[in-house]
């Protein structure tokens, strides 16, 4: 089944670890040992404070969501970026239990040595019946599985796909190659990957943003230790890294480098060399945190960059220092950068290396902050303008370019463009809300429950209700599903094409709200 | 008949202590898995009975942002309750709680008000303790609750306690 799950840890009511196993071989390893004492103190402080103990508690972490499943003896915790479905739930459950029943006593971490690491207790057998439930998560057509052990040792555990991993073939390949169905091939790779006999390697996605991180200087130096190695070993790659390395700047995706370098050299050569980067660690994808705040730097170079159009450069620069006098973060500050008598982003990932989840998301919240004082100083004259021009600029760069998931939490800029070029005195008094519904069925009904509450806020309340007039849509007075004899969607593209004119930056929202929940907009409003 | 009361309450505090979560997650029972600063204000209701009345809670979320004065200064008029609110783990959040208490002073008369304290969850790293909340929720002359929004443990409780406070100053 498909499912949201990066890995899973199975530890006992002491805190040890029982079972671990990573689902999505992208997923950043977890220490199981460190993971299982967090984990006990979480489940010893919700009994505490809670006088009954819920069977299901999520916590969220940063980006990452912790869904703890109690067990009569045992805890399951599943690492994920999304929300589990119930049907994800159940399928966990079921898996403590087994585990429970026929898996906990054949563990014990106490017969080992404390010398002896977790990963030696772990429990092929068990990972099989994971892999039979759940399989792995995301597997690319790209992917190329290769085993990390001579394929004729192996002896516990029977593949079909023996004569078809290679390290060179990718998964479509092999479905090709074998006439097998792709179902039958991600069978077995789970099981092997479970049996820990295979990686993979190619694994990001082109999408990914790609970093360095302090040590790729290393491999751009001719005579450190890392550019001999290489040269021995892979002398063809050693030619291409020092043409990636310009590339890798935190900002481009793996489909923008291949592009820039794909007429010199062939595609596998350059992904081999990525590969290998990432390997030993050197170059990255961005964490989710990071993309969020490369988002937001993109955003904040593009208001530059726009605002030296439509106003002036002295103008322009006179409003980023003004803002910068009242910014506190140095690793956004340190990050502005005085060039050829312009400001600029400065896109380096290396200051955010070894910074928590939580500083990260500040870091995030500390660039809006910056983005929306540097608009809301600029003068108010051009400001219809230099938000369409914005919204034309962002179109292109920040939300085709950008993932739903990345665009998380950015409308709030845009609500605040509305709100700086809206005239009216805004909405304080109560809102007739009597039956607009918040539990919504579809994407539609959130976003229009969204453009109305936040809509009656930014514009005066009869904007709302010549929305409601234009759209023919009872909006509040009804439920959307109480709406007989009328074409919901229709209704519902009516009122984003209303909304979309009642202000500069009200198409902006628009584009960034329907977006994030994979709406298509109408015609009228495409850019 | 019993009455029907519409409520505007606001809440306010330092950033990142919860305040626009706190509001989704009694309006929609969902958690908000990322961070965001609100830039601007917010919007939330929810109906709810308290004892034999009917209530619509409107919750208006004021953006911390300190460049944003000016904005909130508008969506005061007309509340009748504040929500302030810190977060556990950080004393300049509860440090702050003075500073809107004051704020809020400038642009409203009369009004109830509760002291919530987030992110109760996060007991490791927790710096200011129950005691210490109190000992601030009575220098404000307000009645303090602690919450765990990721935990939904007394999210509820909250909203009903500052209606309560509300309905309670009518009579």
């Amino acid at each position: 089944m498909s499912h949201a799950i990066e890995a899973l840890l199975i530890t006992d009511k002491g805190g040890s670890p029982r079972f671990y196993m990573q689902l999505d071989p992208k997923a950043l390893n977890m220490d199981p040992v460190m993971a299982s004492s967090f984990f006990a103190a979480i489940d010893m402080f919700s009994k505490e404070v809670f006088d009954e103990k819920a069977p299901v508690v999520q916590v969220d972490y940063g980006a990452r969501l912790f869904t703890l499943i109690n067990g009569v003896n045992t805890n399951m915790i599943a690492v994920s970026v999304q929300r589990l479905s119930q049907e994800s739930i159940d399928v966990l459950d079921s898996l403590l239990a087994e585990f429970e029943l026929d898996w906990l006593e054949v563990v014990d971490p106490f017969e080992f040595s404390y010398e002896t690491s977790f990963v030696d207790v772990y429990l092929e057998a068990f990972g099989e019946r994971v892999m039979e439930k759940l399989s792995l998560r995301l597997l690319g057509d790209s992917w190329v599985p290769y085993f990390t052990t001579k394929p004729d040792v192996l002896e516990s555990v029977f593949s079909i796909l023996m004569d078809y991993i290679n390290g060179t073939r990718n998964v479509k390949e092999i479905i090709e190659v074998s006439g097998l169905s792709r179902r039958e091939v991600v069978l077995d790779l789970s099981k092997l990957w479970a049996h820990r006999v295979i990686r993979f390697r190619n694994m990001f996605n082109f999408n990914d943003f790609m970093t360095t991180g302090t040590q790729f200087v290393r491999y751009a130096q001719a005579t450190s230790a890392e550019t001999k190695d290489l040269r021995d070993l892979h002398p063809d790659m050693a030619g291409v890294i020092p043409h990636l390395a310009g590339l890798i700047d935190g900002r481009r995706t793996v489909r923008e480098i291949l592009a820039e370098l794909g007429t010199r050299y062939d595609e596998r050569e350059l992904l081999r060399a990525l590969d290998y980067l990432i390997e030993v660690g050197v170059i990255e994808a961005l964490t989710p945190e990071k993309r969020r705040i490369l988002l937001v730097k993109e955003a904040l170079e593009l208001a530059i960059r726009v605002a030296e159009g439509t106003y002036n450069v002295t103008e322009t620069t006179n409003a980023l220092q003004f803002i910068m006098k009242n910014t506190k973060a140095p690793e956004a500050l340190s990050q502005l950068q005085l060039k050829d008598g312009k400001w600029a982003v400065d896109f380096d990932f290396k200051i955010l290396e070894g910074l928590n989840q939580k500083r990260l998301m500040l870091l995030f919240g500390e660039w809006m902050k910056i983005l929306a004082q540097f608009v809301s100083v600029l003068n108010p004259a051009k400001m219809s303008i230099y938000i369409g021009n914005l919204t034309t600029v962002y179109s292109q760069r920040i939300i085709r370019r950008y993932s739903a998931f990345d665009l998380r939490g950015f409308e709030e800029f845009s609500y605040w463009l509305e709100i700086l070029s809206t005239p009216s005195k805004p909405h304080v008094g109560p809102i007739e809300t009597s039956h607009l519904q918040i539990a919504w069925s579809s994407a539609l009904e959130e976003l229009a429950y969204i453009l109305v509450t936040r809509g009656h806020i930014i514009y005066k309340s009869e904007s709302i209700t010549q929305i409601k007039s234009a759209s023919g849509s009872p909006l509040i007075d009804l439920l959307p599903t109480e709406w007989v004899g009328r074409d919901r969607v229709e209704t519902f593209e009516r009122i984003m094409v209303e909304y979309s004119t009642l202000g500069p930056a009200a198409k902006l929202t628009l584009l960034i709200l329907a977006t994030q929940r994979g709406i298509l907009i109408p015609k009228e409003i495409i850019i | 008949m019993s009455p029907s009361y519409l409520l505007k309450i606001v809440t306010v505090g330092a950033a990142s202590v919860g305040k626009t979560s706190i509001i989704i997650r009694y309006s929609t029972g969902s958690f908000r898995e990322h961070y965001s600063p609100t830039l601007g204000v917010g919007f939330a209701y929810k109906k709810m009975e308290v004892d034999e009345d009917s209530v619509n809670l409107q919750i208006w979320d004021l953006g911390s942002q300190d460049f944003l004065e000016r904005t909130r200064a508008n969506y005061y008029l007309g509340a009748q309750g504040v929500i302030f609110m810190f977060d556990v783990t950080s004393w300049e959040s509860l440090n702050e709680v003075i500073d809107w208490k004051n704020e809020v002073d400038r642009n409203l008369d009369d009004y109830s008000a509760i002291l919530v304290a987030n992110k109760t969850d996060l007991a490791m790293e927790r710096v200011v303790s129950k005691e210490e909340g109190q000992k601030i929720a009575s220098q404000l002359g307000v009645d303090y609750i602690e919450t765990s929004v990721r935990l939904d443990m007394n999210v509820n409780k909250a909203f009903e306690m500052i209606a309560r406070s509300i309905i309670s100053s009518f009579h």
